[in-house]
């Protein structure tokens, strides 16, 4: 028994050291912006790219219904999933989807940073509708993927589709 | 608390035995070990899905108003959180200067801002709050080897406290120094939750077996909507353990001689009063509930308990008066009845508009809109068909002319007391003013309940509620319904077949009580329903309502409806004869729920809305099931096995942990972690 409270005290003096230790590092522990629900965006700063789209999702993009009682339409946005190479700085990548006819403009980002010769997916954000706002069998969508950083704004893929509304 | 003004006692005669007195003063707070280490464990489980963040934008006012207080003033000279550049919702005006409001919450939130500038002496943010987490987790697993008699139990929790303390500080969560005050009230509120669920714990001890009351405390908070609101930094959960602290206190004033009634009892009144501290009216209804039936059970008797119960009142009530008179000048103005700075005016809060008394009613409430709706942003339920409701969603702010436009019959007793209140003139013009709102707002509530389609969207179904506007959650149908949100209630539908089997099984000649003749246990009963009832229904009028998640306005309340499943002997029989079974199969839904439903959302690939409603539909399920064994112990014991009310107690139970946990960690992603180690498991579920 005594040995055991010597090793919890143990555990406690680690943790308390480890804390003396930190403040030699105060101050500098980086910054974390408030944010608020759904708008948390990757870090930005100088650098480039290159990137491929491993996988685009236009055959995906698509209104249908909310399943589980929902009572509503969603444009489902797949995620997308893009190949990296040669990154230089912090560099992002920026996955667009516009619909003008629905006021959709959602863009989803992710730092590229440290990311060369990584495969990384960029998650879409399905986006909900009124029924009686979707009037439409067909919207004209836009699919943009770039490249952002203070120093380059590359558009990758650019593509136009028709959103097709399942009833 | 005798023991603690006798252990002050002998610290003061110089027998200063800090440890004894550390003893009481822990006893006096948590009842024993095992409420101590309860309350470790709800932290460090609550922990686990704390986001440092603002989820509701009224708290920027909030935490602005911690920070002021911290800096030595009530006024919000230094505005350090904001959603934009102007106003803020939540803040109002008195002589010139903006306030914030929930003063209550924000004062007792004052030690633990305190308490982390201290540890950031020592260390950074993140990796203070990491080490306070570790060592929470070590103090729990000595606390459960010793209540347990496994010293193994210990081994474990240094393994496991080293191993989260290095995860924690190897992959940190960066929390910038100026985010300190937003912790500390997101901290407080955590804090508060857990000593709730210690409250909840004691007071189902005062008349149930320990497995049962343990049971209970862990239910109200990881099983509950408690949990979803325990780190957000709304006064919800502040309000529903002060009240939840109020019942125990009341239970063990009827339960306890001399003394120690006594001081239960002041402590009753203190608990309730120190919510008008947080929120006035919620305060007032309460207090309303409290005193209507310990007058009613024969609680003031004699003028020794009315002497006892002024001092709980005095005590209790002083430093929201006090707050007032500084504010506004008037103890019996709060926060909430200046005028709006912003928008924010959609909760419980009398306008001057409707129920001028001519003076003081009229002058202090411009800011807000209708008495039951809002100001700025409309308010009011939106989905109803009352006559309250149909302005406020409307144009927001027009006023309901059913209200009295000035004509309340209730103003007259404001020139009456005016004689003996002279120097509180101002608070005496209120008076009347908010005796008519109570009324009122008491009146619009019941009228509700001649409405089932907005009542079934309140506690039975949500999905797409007609009229709500959908559109400020992005139509994302996030907005649960009572049974939703909190399945466990599901054994209150078993009622009336307990009631009926109680009914058979008594003899005739026995006859329906008089209140001041019922048992300790039956009185409490009395008041559980009384506060359950009225704090419901004054927010009915307001409800179905966006933004409310889990119906947030009435969860203060909704602890009272897990307390009469308790009562009901199916489910406590079944808790104290089959303790493991409920634990166990807790533990595997919670690991294999979480899992399947994790697995089966990612397959589906939903959106938000849809994995909220799809866990909508679980707990539906639940609850039916639990009413249903619950209704069926009761009816048919000889079909119906108690252990089956185990399990689907554990079952139900564990749907809503999963819920909970997949809430904290995928569906809201309102802001950072406060642990590295929960991001760590957030990363581990696949879902957004």
């Amino acid at each position: 028994m005594a040995s055991l409270r010597s090793l919890e005290w143990g555990v406690v003096g680690v943790i308390l050291l480890t804390l003396v230790a930190s403040s030699a590092g105060l101050g500098s522990d980086g910054v974390a912006s408030v944010t608020t629900a759904g708008t948390t965006s990757a870090v930005v700063g100088d650098g480039t790219a290159e990137v491929s789209v491993v996988s685009l999702p236009s055959e995906r993009l698509r209104i249908d219904d909310g399943r589980f009682g929902t009572g509503v339409q969603y444009l489902r946005i797949p995620d997308i999933r893009i190949r990296v190479n040669g990154v230089d700085g912090d560099p992002r990548l920026v996955y667009r989807v516009e619909v003008p006819a629905l006021d959709v403009d959602e863009a989803a980002t992710k730092s590229l940073t440290n990311r060369d010769g990584q495969t990384v997916t960029v998650r879409g954000v399905d986006q909900a509708f009124d029924p009686d706002d979707v009037a439409a069998d067909r919207y004209d969508a836009r699919v943009t993927v770039r490249v952002q950083s203070f120093e380059v704004d590359e558009t990758v893929v650019s593509v136009n589709e028709s959103v097709a509304v399942g009833r | 608390m005798t023991d603690v003004v006798a252990a002050v006692d002998r610290y003061l005669a110089g027998e200063r035995d800090w440890r004894s007195f550390a003893h009481v003063v822990g006893r006096v707070a948590f009842g024993d070990r095992t409420g101590l280490a309860l309350w470790l464990g709800l932290v460090v489980a609550l922990g686990l899905t704390w986001r440092v963040g603002f989820f509701i934008s009224d708290s920027y006012a909030i935490a602005n108003a911690l920070l002021n207080v911290a800096d030595g003033r009530l006024a919000i000279t230094e505005i350090q959180y904001s959603l934009t550049l102007g106003s803020q919702p939540g803040l109002h005006e008195s002589g010139g200067r903006l306030y914030g409001r929930n003063y209550g919450q924000v004062f007792l939130a004052l030690p633990v801002v305190w308490g982390l500038q201290a540890a950031t002496v020592l260390a950074p943010l993140h990796l203070a709050l990491a080490a306070a987490w570790s060592l929470s987790l070590l103090a729990l697993a000595r606390q459960v080897a010793t209540l347990l008699d496994r010293s193994w139990v210990r081994v474990v929790g240094v393994g496991v406290a080293i191993a989260t303390f290095a995860v924690n500080a190897l992959s940190p969560t960066p929390l910038h120094p100026d985010l300190l005050h937003l912790i500390a009230l997101q901290l407080s509120t955590l804090l508060a939750a857990a000593f709730g669920g210690v409250l909840f714990y004691r007071l189902v001890g005062v008349f149930h077996h320990r497995r049962v009351a343990v049971a209970a405390g862990v239910a109200v908070v990881l099983a509950f909507p408690i949990g979803f609101w325990a780190s957000i930094p709304k006064r919800h959960v502040l309000v529903a353990t002060l009240l939840i602290g109020s019942v125990f206190c009341f239970a063990r004033s009827r339960q306890a001689s001399g003394r120690r009634a006594y001081v239960a009892l002041a402590g009753a009144y203190v608990f309730v009063s120190l919510v008008a501290w947080v929120h006035a009216f919620e305060g007032l209804f309460a207090l309303l509930a409290l005193g209507t039936v310990d007058l009613l059970t024969g609680g003031i008797r004699d003028r020794k308990r009315l002497a006892v119960i002024v001092c709980g009142l005095i005590v209790g009530l002083a430093p929201m008066f006090l707050t007032n008179l500084l504010i506004a000048g008037n103890p019996l103005e709060p926060p909430r009845m200046l005028p709006n700075q912003g928008s924010g005016g959609v909760e419980l809060a009398p306008s001057g508009e409707v129920l001028s008394t001519g003076s003081g009613g009229g002058a202090s409430g411009g800011g807000s809109g209708d008495l039951l709706g809002s100001g700025g942003e409309g308010g009011g339920s939106e989905a109803g068909g009352s006559s309250g409701s149909d302005d406020g969603a409307g144009s927001g702010g027009g006023g309901d002319s059913s209200g009295g436009g000035g004509g309340n019959p209730l103003s007259v007793l404001a020139p009456l007391l005016a004689p003996l209140l002279g120097p509180f003139q101002g608070a005496v013009d209120n008076i009347g003013f908010i005796l008519g709102f109570v009324v009122l707002t008491v009146e619009s509530g019941l009228a509700v309940l001649s409405e089932p389609d907005r009542l079934w969207h309140v506690f039975g179904r949500s999905g797409r509620i007609p009229g709500l506007r959908h559109w400020i959650n992005h139509h994302e149908m996030i907005d649960l319904t009572v049974l939703e949100s909190a399945p466990l209630l599901g054994g209150l539908l078993a009622l009336p077949a307990v009631v009926y089997r109680s009914v058979v099984d008594r003899s005739r000649e026995r006859r329906i009580p008089l209140p001041w003749t019922l048992s300790p246990r039956r009185q409490t009963d009395l008041l559980v329903v009384a506060l359950g009832v009225l704090l419901t229904v004054i927010y009915l009028s307001r409800l179905p309502l966006y933004s409310m998640i889990t119906v947030r306005y009435i969860v203060y309340a909704l602890p009272f409806g897990l307390y009469g499943v308790v009562r009901l002997p199916p489910v406590h029989e079944a808790v104290t004869q089959a303790p493991r079974r409920v634990g166990g199969t807790y533990v595997v839904t919670v690991v294999g729920g979480t899992a399947v439903i994790v697995a089966v959302l990612a397959f589906l690939d939903v959106a938000v809305g849809e994995a909220m409603q799809f866990h909508a539909l679980v707990d539906l399920g639940a609850a039916g099931l639990l009413a249903l064994t619950v209704g069926g112990r009761a009816l048919v014991p000889e079909r119906v096995q108690s252990g089956w009310v185990a399990t689907v107690l554990g079952v139900t139970a564990g749907a809503t942990t999963a819920f909970l946990f997949l809430a904290g960690v995928e569906y809201f992603q309102y802001g950072p972690y406060a642990l590295g180690i929960a991001r760590e498991l957030s990363a581990a579920v696949p879902l957004f």
